[in-house]
């Protein structure tokens, strides 16, 4: 009963949200017209399920809806569910929107649904030519469909994360039944979404049109959106400054900056979740990273601040794992810049070496992936790192080499963005629910790392839903990883996105990707 | 002549044949797969599930089984599917061609067109300012990179003109304008530096030329300038233009990797090293063969070239 009562006072806090956010609307929408979207990387595929990362999502996200979404706030909103309801702790029943069709006429029901859940488990199942995994879905004991539009779900134990999921909907995508049999899935869509592909053409374009049937009748905007293809940011620039596309995302403040007095351009700038993150692994004896104290001494010497700016044109802010403006659950600035781990103090740095047995530092491997931005960092945490005694060799690898010795564990450190998830605790996993590599390489090692307090807490965080308590566990987490620095937490920087101005109706997505587009309209 | 020919062709066959070996073994021999290339460092893949993928995918089998496997895709036309998205490669390959050959064929022919008469121009007048500065123009040719140029090409007419290439592709066949339109920008960047090792070539060679005893001759028969240039000198000097020429051909595909990234062209290069990046193996070996066949097939006309223009070839040949 008092679980039921803590579920409800969750459902009504949610429902406070939903109702307020839905106040939150467009103001004199244009309709017509067509938006050119230039991004950086080929969607590869367009395929439902599976993880295939990157700009393949970018690819689907406008075709597809899944039962919930967040809106531009980071609320959870009803989508191809119009309500849920949790009897017990371990169910959902998911109340599904009547009257929507998919691109290709046919109508969602609940068989959709349970094919869609079936295959986001397993998408191998499905699609043997082409290569793709499961990701990051939370374990469900069951589903089925009680009527046509409604679905209960049973998690194995009770998981407040669930919601999150369907709302991360570019992995919880609902399609139509036997989609796999009737469709060609890496280039086909056939989703409820706003946007119906009309042609996908590799290391070029993708096309879409306006979904006319749409399930939220007022929208979409635009005509037509084209996803332009262009790897070089130099030339995304140049072609938002010439009109040829009317925007793209920028990975840099100060190459932006020749274009902060244009007229014709708008720069919207907001913090996602792509927190920079120092990973370590722990071989051997265990030595160096097995001694608290050695972490906390690389965590003290790195100056976040100056890597804020020399890197991201200080656009940047301080970070633990859970991003500040998740909701209630980050640590707030103040809160993070009072935190004796994440200030400089190069000198503490020094006396924690040396009462760990290394005054005179010690030398290390730090892998980067071959980009800029981390080459940056990279360069930047090295100069850091050398002013204590650390002697970080930067070791370059292109995304298959990195994503190989990440898998294998044969890297000392390296740095990398930890993306959005579907909770907040998806954040916090490596320290409660960790993947098989950093299990072997972290946890089981003889010499590792190991906090049974910190398992336990994250287990109730991933169980209990009342938002409150949640996010008071979730803080609590929070700091004792960084106290631990059991990794590393650098900044968080924030998203850019270059606009004409004739774009209106655009925000920073929290969740990242492109899913304003879904909404934008031209002036 | 024909015998030649003939000989020629027939060496090529081992060669492709060699190569097929060569690129289907180096691209294997990178660290990391499709899958690594997927996970990219966020997502750990266990054994178990990774073994699944990999056999699903046809990686699990012997090396020989996979190579004989891709052999009978390219024999059947096919040329197999990628691993990363199941696309037909056939398909993709052959969207991608025309891209390629046609910047290609129109740098080349920009470098021809202009490399070979300011040479010529260049030998002609030695030491005058017109000389000075078609050197000048060939150092910055060849000293230039062509991605900087283009970037900052880019960045002018965006700046000034509000103006960039169109970079939407239009198939030439389509929209013959909107399709030179488009590709006029990047075929001359790439053009640059064949334009100025031709350029430079030619100069060199009709410099050599010119001072050889047949030149004397034929001036001292009362032959014009523009004769002794065209008919005697050039044909000469044709042999080492048309070698390197032909060998800067083959360059021009992997200028085109970098330039179709920059204008967002989606040509063979840009397949190739998105193919590379993914561990794409099916899609990196059709898109090296390509290339290598390119350099194969440049290096065979400038052979049978080489017999035409100059006789002694054949006559050896025959011996």
């Amino acid at each position: 009963m008092k679980h039921c009562k803590k579920i409800i006072s969750s459902i009504l806090a949610i429902s406070f949200v939903v109702i307020f956010s839905s106040e939150i609307v467009a103001k004199n929408p244009k309709y017509g017209g067509e938006v050119v979207w230039g991004i950086a990387a080929e969607p590869t595929s367009l395929a439902p399920f599976g993880i295939l990362l990157g700009a393949a999502h970018i690819g689907k996200q406008l075709g597809y809806d899944s039962l919930v979404e967040y809106d531009r706030n980071s609320n959870i909103q009803p989508a191809l569910a119009t309500h849920w309801e949790n009897p017990d702790e371990r169910t959902w029943i998911f109340h599904l929107r009547k009257g929507v069709k998919f691109h290709d006429g046919s109508n969602f029901s609940a068989e959709d649904v349970i094919y869609s859940l079936t295959h986001m488990r397993d998408p191998m199942a499905l699609d043997a030519s082409a290569a793709s995994v499961d990701g990051f879905m939370p374990p469900i004991e069951s589903f089925e469909a009680i009527d046509d539009y409604t679905i209960k779900i049973v998690t194995p134990k009770p998981d407040a994360t669930l919601l999150g999921w369907f709302a991360w909907s570019r992995w919880s995508i609902i399609t139509s039944k036997d989609f796999y049999k009737k469709f060609t899935p890496s280039k086909q869509i056939n989703g409820t979404g706003p946007f119906k592909l009309v042609e996908y053409i590799p290391n070029d374009r993708v096309v879409y049109e306006k979904n006319k049937n749409f399930w939220k009748s007022d929208q979409p905007y635009v005509d037509k959106i084209t996803l332009k293809i262009i790897p070089d940011e130099a030339t995304r620039i140049a072609a938002v400054r010439s009109g040829a596309v009317h925007g793209s995302r920028v990975s840099s403040a100060d190459i932006i900056r020749p274009l902060e007095n244009n007229p014709n351009i708008q720069i919207i700038s907001g913090v996602t979740a792509q927190t920079r993150v120092f990973q370590i692994s722990v071989k051997g004896d265990g030595k160096p990273w097995n001694d608290r104290r050695v972490r906390q001494a690389m965590s003290m010497a790195v100056d976040r601040k100056d890597l804020a700016n020399k890197v991201f044109g200080g656009k940047a802010t301080l970070t633990g794992p859970v991003p500040d403006s998740w909701g209630v659950y980050g640590l707030s600035q103040n809160e993070l810049r009072q935190n004796i781990y994440l200030q400089h103090n190069p000198d503490m740095a020094k006396k924690l070496l040396a009462s760990a047995g290394y005054p005179e530092g010690f030398e290390i491997s730090f892998m980067l992936p071959t980009n800029q931005q981390y080459e940056a960092i990279g360069a930047v945490v090295q100069a850091h790192l050398a002013k204590v005694g650390i002697k970080a060799n930067l070791d370059k690898r292109e995304n298959a080499q990195f994503g190989a010795a990440y898998g294998d564990g044969s890297y000392e450190m390296f740095v990398n963005a930890q993306g959005f998830r579907l909770d907040p605790t998806g954040k916090l996993n490596h320290w409660g629910a960790p993947s098989k590599a950093p299990q072997k390489y972290w946890y089981d090692y003889p010499n590792g790392w190991n906090d049974e307090k910190l398992k336990v807490m994250f287990d109730k965080a991933v169980s209990t839903f009342d938002v409150m308590v949640r996010s008071n566990l979730i803080k609590e987490i929070q700091r004792r990883v960084i106290e631990e620095a059991t990794f590393v937490y650098l900044v968080n920087p924030e998203r850019l996105d270059i606009l004409s101005v004739k774009i209106k109706n655009w925000y920073t997505d929290f969740v990242d990707f492109n899913q304003p587009l879904r909404t934008v309209w031209l002036d | 002549m024909k015998d030649y020919i003939f000989k020629r062709i027939l060496l090529t066959i081992p060669t492709i044949f060699g190569l097929t070996v060569i690129v289907f073994l180096l691209v294997r021999l990178l660290p990391g797969d499709v899958i690594d290339a997927m996970s990219g460092g966020e997502v750990a893949i266990d054994e178990g599930r990774r073994k699944m993928i990999m056999d699903r995918l046809g990686l699990n089998d012997p090396i020989i089984v996979q190579y004989g496997n891709w052999l009978k895709d390219i024999f059947s036309g096919d040329l197999g599917v990628s691993l990363r998205n199941a696309q037909p490669l056939r398909e993709v390959f052959l969207r991608a061609l025309p891209v390629t050959l046609e910047i290609g064929f129109i740098s080349a022919f920009i470098a021809c067109i202009f490399g070979i008469p300011l040479g010529i121009i260049s030998a002609t007048k030695p030491n005058t300012l017109i000389d000075v500065f078609v050197r000048l123009f060939g150092l910055i040719g060849l000293s230039f990179p062509n991605f900087w140029l283009a970037t900052l090409l880019l960045l002018f007419t965006s700046l000034h003109f509000n103006w960039i290439p169109g970079l939407t592709y239009v198939p030439l066949w389509e929209n013959p304008i909107g399709n030179l339109k488009q590709m006029i920008l990047p075929s001359v960047i790439l053009s640059f530096q064949l334009m100025a090792i031709t350029m430079r070539m030619t100069r060199a060679t009709m410099l050599e030329e010119l001072k050889q005893d047949y030149i004397r001759t034929a001036r001292a028969k009362g032959l014009s300038m523009k004769i002794v240039v065209n008919k005697h000198a050039m044909k000469n000097a044709m042999i080492p233009i048309l070698t390197i020429a032909s060998v800067q051909l083959g360059y021009l595909l992997s200028g085109s990797v970098i330039i179709e990234q920059i204008f967002g062209l989606p040509g063979i290069g840009w397949f190739f090293l998105q193919g590379l990046l993914d561990r794409d193996y099916p899609v990196v070996q059709i898109m090296a063969l390509f290339m290598v066949c390119v350099f194969v097939f440049v290096n065979l006309l400038t052979d049978i070239a080489y017999a035409y223009l100059d006789p002694r070839i054949k006559y050896d040949m025959e011996q």
